[in-house]
């Protein structure tokens, strides 16, 4: 995940923290960037490994789904009804026989899909505001701060559900009521991070030489704001499928027959005396994801906080 | 202080402000004819005309949200499509079963979570802290509604010894009150246990390595005085704040709980309004909701600055 940043717009970074970092670099560590040392911090955690091994799987099943699946997971087969875990169906089946193991496989992708979506759709609108309302300061960043403020003097869940009353339940509501969830939390974090890295040298230096405001907004001090974003949305990630899972579970989310891992808890939930194992499995993968999310957003935490860097 | 607690009001009037403005703009300025939702299918467009005339919703948006606020304030938050009874009194019958389960709830997060936290930042390094670690991420990690059917079924299902949701008033039936509210409360225990214990053990952490803790070890205070009067004293104060934050989660929490266990609070209310499109009460639902947030962080912010007196010097 960090070898893809470093390819990118992060290249500015390097060549910048490359001229404060080189008299430190430790010997033992040749041409090694800001990504490269992180992601090197990052290996030898194992715990934050687990999490991207973890998650690198769940990625995997929701993109091939379709060719490791053992059934189909929306064909109803009601001879099979609520069969306990066998060798056919491997987690049992759902009160219309569906293979359960099957519909968490593709649940995934329903998953993956809106993580994608709403950390799409949220965080340019969060960063650009929290750009602005740093970099510019003053009015602007009062009025910027004051409205997120107040999107976040709401108990999240409670918003969303509020948004979703208006507009009705679904896909594309529940990633656009997700999504307005994401930007207070970007901006906010964009927004102290470029006051900061507003003073530094670096900053200075560009402004020095002569460049525009913008260029120095979005190659300068952007690139220096993705070390933190990247911490925060992967630890927001984890959120996001709960709120999203508790969203199918309420019946607001995604309509059936997509299969949605909170809409299964929802169906078991009727069937919990006779079949145990149809709300046990959906739920179990939920934590799962949530667990390596935040084992993921807590090693990347500490591998890309510059202070830890040579302490090792 | 006065000073600080006159500051801090003022700055809850923006907030507010924004706040009231988005309640009001989610339910009027969002897609959707309040006047087609509350008329019969077959309405004429002059019958709907007249509706929109009647509810004010011909009139400029400005003016309709001081209208509504107007109303608010006196506090007139509409009436039940369902039964028109005034969403003020659905609320407050409410909100004390909310409260209820809310409060016991925290209280056994702060009850499990401040012995573990110290027993976490102490053993620093050792099993044990690895130990309180795990139960924190576990407890952050686990579904609410999973783990409150986890525990239905074992408690309710297989074991037989709780019932399986429900509500009883305390004052009516103090016992089935009592072993109703043991799953829901459970629940929100471990769950706010979770994310207090693992910023209690931080930040114990962070106090046991300054200067003070290491002056009060060196003139041969014994361990326990130490951890007990100077650590976590001052880790304590950070730790009332995340308690008001987490009183966020809880509301958030409250809509799936009380959905699961049947429990008559203000999140049961709010998403059967939401089901049967009962605007009213969804609008007076998040105004609430949202004010009670902002009220408990302004409270825990004020009991900081009384807490930690370097705050009070800033500010005068």
């Amino acid at each position: 995940m960090a070898r893809q940043f470093s390819a990118g717009a992060g290249r500015i970074f390097h060549s910048i923290t490359g001229l404060f970092g080189r008299s430190q670099k430790p010997l033992e560590q040749p041409s090694a960037t800001y990504w490269g040392r992180a992601w090197r911090a990052l290996r030898r955690d194992r715990a934050a490994m687990a999490g991207l091994a973890i998650l690198a799987l769940i990625a995997f099943s929701a993109v091939f789904a379709d060719l490791i699946a053992p059934h189909d997971p929306i064909h109803v087969t009601p001879g099979d009804r609520l069969l306990s875990p066998s060798t056919t169906y491997l987690l049992g089946t759902d009160h219309l026989g569906r293979d359960i193991l099957s519909r968490i496989l593709f649940g995934a992708r329903t998953s993956l899909l809106i993580v994608i979506a709403v950390v799409s759709l949220g965080t340019p609108i969060g960063t650009l505001c929290g750009l602005v309302a740093g970099y510019l300061g003053g009015t602007i960043d009062t009025i910027i701060m004051r409205i997120m403020d107040g999107f976040m003097a709401f108990p999240g869940l409670i918003l969303i559900l509020a948004i979703i009353a208006v507009l009705g339940p679904g896909l594309a509501n529940g990633i656009l009521a997700l999504g307005i969830l994401v930007v207070p939390g970007v901006t906010r974090l964009v927004r102290g991070n470029v006051l900061a890295i507003r003073e530094e040298l670096y900053v200075e230096a560009s402004r020095a030489v002569g460049a525009g405001v913008w260029y120095i907004v979005f190659w300068v001090i952007l690139p220096g704001t993705f070390p933190i974003l990247l911490v925060h949305l992967t630890l927001h990630s984890a959120s996001i499928i709960l709120v999203e899972a508790a969203l199918s579970f309420l019946n607001l989310g995604v309509p059936p027959p997509t299969p949605s891992w909170g809409m299964m808890l929802y169906d078991g939930r009727s069937y919990m005396s006779s079949a145990p194992w149809f709300v046990f499995s959906p739920g179990a993968i939920i934590f799962l994801v949530v667990l390596a999310l935040v084992l993921l957003g807590d090693g990347l935490g500490d591998a890309l906080d510059p202070r830890r860097h040579g302490v090792h | 202080m006065t000073h600080y607690l006159i500051s801090r009001l003022l700055q809850l009037i923006p907030v507010l402000f924004v706040l009231s403005i988005l309640v009001f703009g989610i339910f009027r300025i969002l897609p959707g004819d309040r006047a087609l939702l509350l008329m019969p299918l077959d309405a004429t467009p002059e019958e709907l005309e007249r509706a929109r005339r009647v509810l004010g919703l011909d009139r400029p948006i400005p003016i309709q949200y001081i209208e509504w606020l107007g109303r608010v304030l006196q506090g007139n938050f509409g009436v039940s499509q369902g039964d028109d009874r005034p969403v003020v009194q659905l609320l407050g019958k409410a909100i004390v079963p909310t409260l209820q389960l809310g409060v016991t709830g925290l209280v056994l997060g702060i009850l499990l979570a401040v012995p573990m936290g110290i027993l976490g930042a102490i053993r620093h390094g050792s099993w044990i802290d690895y130990l309180v670690r795990s139960i924190s991420l576990i407890g952050f990690a686990v579904p609410t509604f999973w783990l409150a059917l986890l525990l239905m079924l074992l408690f309710s299902i297989q074991l037989r010894v709780l019932p399986v949701a429900g509500y009883a008033a305390l004052w009516q039936d103090p016992v089935s009150s009592l072993r109703h509210m043991a799953l829901p409360t459970a629940v929100i225990g471990i769950s706010s246990a979770a994310a207090l214990m693992r910023f209690l053990r931080a930040s114990l952490l962070e106090v046991l390595g300054q200067d003070y803790v290491r002056t009060a070890r060196s003139k041969g205070l014994s361990g326990q005085v130490v951890i007990l009067r100077h650590a976590l004293a001052n880790a304590l104060i950070p730790f009332t704040t995340v308690v008001g934050l987490q009183v966020g989660a809880l509301l958030s929490g409250a809509a799936i709980l009380e959905m699961i266990f049947a429990w008559p609070g203000i999140g049961w209310l709010t998403l059967q309004a939401i089901w049967q499109r009962d605007y009213d009460i969804v609008q007076g639902a998040t105004l609430m909701m949202g004010l009670s947030f902002v009220l408990v962080n302004l409270a825990v912010d004020v009991l900081y600055a009384y807490l930690d007196p370097r705050i009070k010097y800033v500010k005068e």
